[in-house]
């Protein structure tokens, strides 16, 4: 049973994302899922206290390289109840398995650029859109897959036809993201709506 | 055949956007794919067709939601890669709203708040025969009514719904289009599905959070003999509980419900309608789904809301192990708003409060923390938490 609980709160989603990746990669700790506010999201993962503080240090160091509001913390022997406010939970038995291809990020306010950047990004490369995650408050973040060249080239497309639109929130490349990265962001309904 | 050209139009504003959708389809043939709402009021409609007309059609109506509002983008996507772009979310099956199509005009108007929208479309079925076709929110506090009727009627009932929403609270915009186009049937709110009834007096109390309007909820059914009949999120973190009785007792339950939401949390508006049109009832006043009896009698309800969740569970996580409550739900207003209730002795929630007071705000902003001593039943069955 795990001790800790570590949280990582970002404005979008592409912060936790990134961090989730960073944090499951600098220690053993398993991601519990994330949750959703209209504005905000949060990260949630499970460990060991010390492992809890290590992996918490990580992502929110690599969510603050893209996205200016980042909020942390750690709950030593946390109450069960606590675990309830996770919206979007990763089923237990968790994988922190390194895949074979790369995960690209365009977050930006409004929906419709992304119908643009995403067209060019697979006219640039062969990449796949394999998720759009609608976080409320206008932010959107598409998300892309294929090799690292590939997701590269993508996300460099995008950031072009983006230059200089004063809805362009942020853009990152992940190369091997571990799999529960991919089931809690890629493989997920979550997202749509008014708020 | 491949798509020649995919048009884009994403603006801020249901008027905005119908007004916009209707000169596009009838200046050209382009076929609507899509459309996509991703809060605080921003709104993306997507069409195929070949390219001049895609063109033609996102020019008109670009031109045309710019006299109205806000144009957040207008792109033309000549040779789309479409199966690529098919996964994304404005794919999602087109469904017709309220509207039945077997009418001569469409009108519609949006506020900001409930408060002004309920008084809109009470004056509006009031002032013209139309059928008051449905309402929604879209995100940021905005929200619009629709109605269908001949061009005179509708005309009326808008000019009347205007009028009425300024005096109540904020008017947005509104629209009457004449022989609209059949694409805007798929962008209206879905047909009300409460139940018409006459009434002296409906009520309402808006604020911006949950626990504003639970506790304004509590202190109506006390001080009043009313029903609550809506806890309705508005968007923009708003949500409107609304109540009905006879007049007297409504404008007292108002009175004090009001005055309890500002102690308690933001208050955004009220508004007392006396004997509002059965339509109006069926619109906005669906009772709220009954939750299974809760066994907590004569004990306090504590509740703390934040807009963070990390402070939120931080805050519950510190009330569980330093005061002698149990956790009994949370609900989620959207807009960075969460909430989370607890129930205990009087004295173990106040204790309880206090160290969610401490403690939320330290990783962000605690809009609420507020004790219930003792909540009537009639009004707790009614909250959605869970």
């Amino acid at each position: 049973m795990a001790d800790a609980i570590g949280m990582i709160e970002v404005e979008g989603v592409a912060g936790i994302i990134v961090g989730a990746d960073a944090a499951a990669k600098a220690a053993d700790v398993e991601l519990m899922g994330w949750e959703s506010i209209g504005g905000f999201t949060t990260l949630f993962f499970r460990g060991g206290a010390g492992e809890v503080d290590s992996a918490l240090r990580s992502g929110a160091a690599a969510a603050k390289e893209i996205v200016d509001h980042v909020v942390s913390a750690a709950m030593h022997q946390p109450q069960p109840e606590t675990a309830g406010f996770i919206g979007f939970p990763l089923l237990a038995g968790g994988d922190a398995t390194a895949q074979d291809l790369a995960l690209g990020m365009v977050e930006t306010r409004g929906y419709g650029t992304h119908v643009v950047t995403n067209d060019s990004m697979v006219k640039a490369a062969e990449v796949s859109i394999a998720n759009v995650l609608t976080v409320h408050n206008r932010v959107v973040c598409t998300l892309v897959t294929g090799s690292i060249d590939d997701v590269e080239q993508a996300v460099a497309a995008a950031r072009e036809s983006l230059a200089g639109s004063e809805w362009f929130l942020g853009a990152a490349v992940i190369s091997h993201p571990v799999a529960d990265v991919m089931r809690a962001f890629v493989q997920t309904s979550a997202g749509a709506g008014a708020s | 055949m491949a798509t020649a050209a995919l048009g884009i139009l994403e603006v801020r504003g249901m008027v905005a956007l119908a007004a916009a959708v209707d000169v596009m389809f009838k200046a050209t043939s382009v076929r609507l794919v899509g459309r996509h709402m991703i809060g605080s009021g921003w709104l993306t409609v997507v069409i195929e067709g070949q390219t001049a007309d895609v063109q033609v059609a996102i020019d008109n109506g670009r031109q045309e939601a710019a006299l109205r509002g806000d144009v957040i983008t207008a792109a033309v996507v000549p040779r789309p890669e479409a199966d690529a772009l098919g996964s994304m979310p404005h794919g999602a099956s087109l469904q017709a709203g309220g509207a039945n199509g077997e009418y001569e005009a469409l009108g519609i108007l949006e506020t900001k708040g409930v408060v002004p929208l309920v008084a809109a479309a009470d004056a509006m079925v009031k002032a013209g025969d139309v059928d008051l076709a449905g309402w929604t929110f879209i995100g940021g506090a905005l929200v619009h009514a629709c109605v269908t009727g001949s061009v005179g009627d509708v005309e009326a009932a808008i000019a009347a719904g205007e009028l009425a929403a300024q005096r109540a609270g904020e008017f947005h915009a509104a629209l009457v289009l004449s022989q609209p186009e059949m694409e805007l049937d798929l962008l209206l709110p879905p047909r009300p599905a409460g139940e018409r009834r006459a009434t002296g007096g409906l009520g309402i109390v808006e604020t911006t959070g949950y626990v504003g309007s639970v506790a304004a909820s509590d202190v109506m059914v006390k001080d009043a003999d009313v029903a609550v009949v809506g806890l309705t999120i508005g968007s923009g973190g708003r949500v409107a509980t609304l109540v009905e009785g006879r007049l007297d007792d409504v404008m007292a339950a108002v009175d004090s419900g009001s005055a309890r939401a500002g102690e308690a949390a933001e208050l955004n508006g009220q508004i007392v309608i006396p004997r509002p049109d059965e339509a109006v009832m069926a619109a906005f006043a669906h009772p709220v789904a009954s939750t299974p009896p809760r066994s907590h009698a004569d004990t306090a309800m504590g509740l703390v809301e934040t807009r963070t969740t990390i402070g939120l569970v931080m805050a519950l996580d510190a009330m569980l192990k330093n005061a002698d409550v149990t956790y009994e739900g949370r609900y989620k207003v959207g807009y960075f708003l969460t909430a989370c209730v607890v129930r205990g002795e009087t004295g173990a929630v106040e204790m309880a409060l206090d160290v969610a007071r401490s403690t939320a705000g330290q990783y962000g902003e605690l809009v609420a923390a507020h004790i219930i001593p003792l909540p009537y039943d009639t009004m707790e069955k009614r909250l959605p938490h869970a």
